[in-house]
């Protein structure tokens, strides 16, 4: 149903789709098609991309036969986000690990990953994740900026 | 994947023609910017005016590629997206690299005269 009418802001989109690639930029691009600012477009894609990339990376291992659930539910103040999977859970640190890395090295030392986890605890609020029934159910909250806020 | 590149006496500026640099990507762009880097002008400037997204991959494979520039040579970017920018600052990459607003910035308004 998600494909019958043009999106409003304060319609709910739920989605449905298989763990590859290329129907995660689909999803995505659905996603993108939500009325939002560029600015909050910026910061959905951002993260929805590390988020859904992780899933088929890491709990799913490339296996491109697993679910992902999305559901995106914009409000006056964001969007809420609910993103469920039925593959390995998140390493047990990994929800609230503290980010952290050492610039003020070696140009030969700079780190060239860990940046994705980062990213989704910066550009998001409410960060939550639980592991029930086999399955992964992460939520959270992208703030609208402040500037747009009712 | 596609960069290009055009040289000054002083400066080579490469540009990137895709539109995202993610993770399906970030292998053979790290290649093909060793390759476009070991020699060549001093200055190295990326012409990112095209790329609308990178991902925390682009964002490693940028890294990885300003690191395997012989020693003696600069990485500078330019022209990085709202989307692109914002990568940049949350993950404080911002202040390793060195950042132009815009390519005519960077070379002092064309590859002729920058020095």
């Amino acid at each position: 149903m998600q494909n019958a009418a043009t999106p409003h802001s304060d319609q709910c989109l739920k989605l449905d789709f298989p763990s590859d690639n290329f129907s995660v930029r689909q999803a995505l691009g659905k996603v993108l098609s939500l009325t939002l600012s560029d600015d909050e477009k910026s910061v959905v894609e951002i993260v929805l991309a590390e988020v859904l990339n992780n899933i088929v990376e890491h709990a799913y291992q490339e296996d491109p036969s697993g679910h992902i659930r999305l559901s995106v539910d914009p409000s006056d103040t964001g969007l809420r986000v609910l993103v469920q999977d039925e593959g390995l859970p998140l390493p047990a640190d990994l929800p609230n690990k503290q980010v952290d890395y050492d610039l003020a090295c070696e140009t030969g030392d700079l780190p060239e990953g860990g940046f994705g986890w980062l990213l989704v605890q910066e550009l998001t609020d409410g960060l939550q994740y639980e592991r029930r029934d086999g399955r992964n159910i992460l939520s959270f909250q992208i703030p609208k900026p402040a500037e747009e806020q009712a | 994947m596609q960069l290009t590149y055009q040289d000054g006496p002083k400066a080579r500026v490469i540009t990137v023609d895709n539109s995202r640099i993610d993770a399906a990507i970030a292998i053979k762009f790290k290649d093909q910017m060793r390759d476009m880097t070991s020699d060549g002008p001093q200055r190295v400037v990326v012409d990112m005016t095209k790329v609308d997204f990178i991902d925390s991959s682009g964002l490693g494979a940028i890294v990885a590629a300003m690191k395997q520039v012989p020693d003696g040579r600069s990485f500078e970017l330019a022209a990085l997206s709202n989307t692109v920018g914002k990568v940049f600052a949350l993950t404080r990459m911002d202040s390793v690299f060195t950042i132009h607003d815009n390519v005519d910035a960077a070379l002092d308004g064309g590859l002729a005269n920058a020095s």
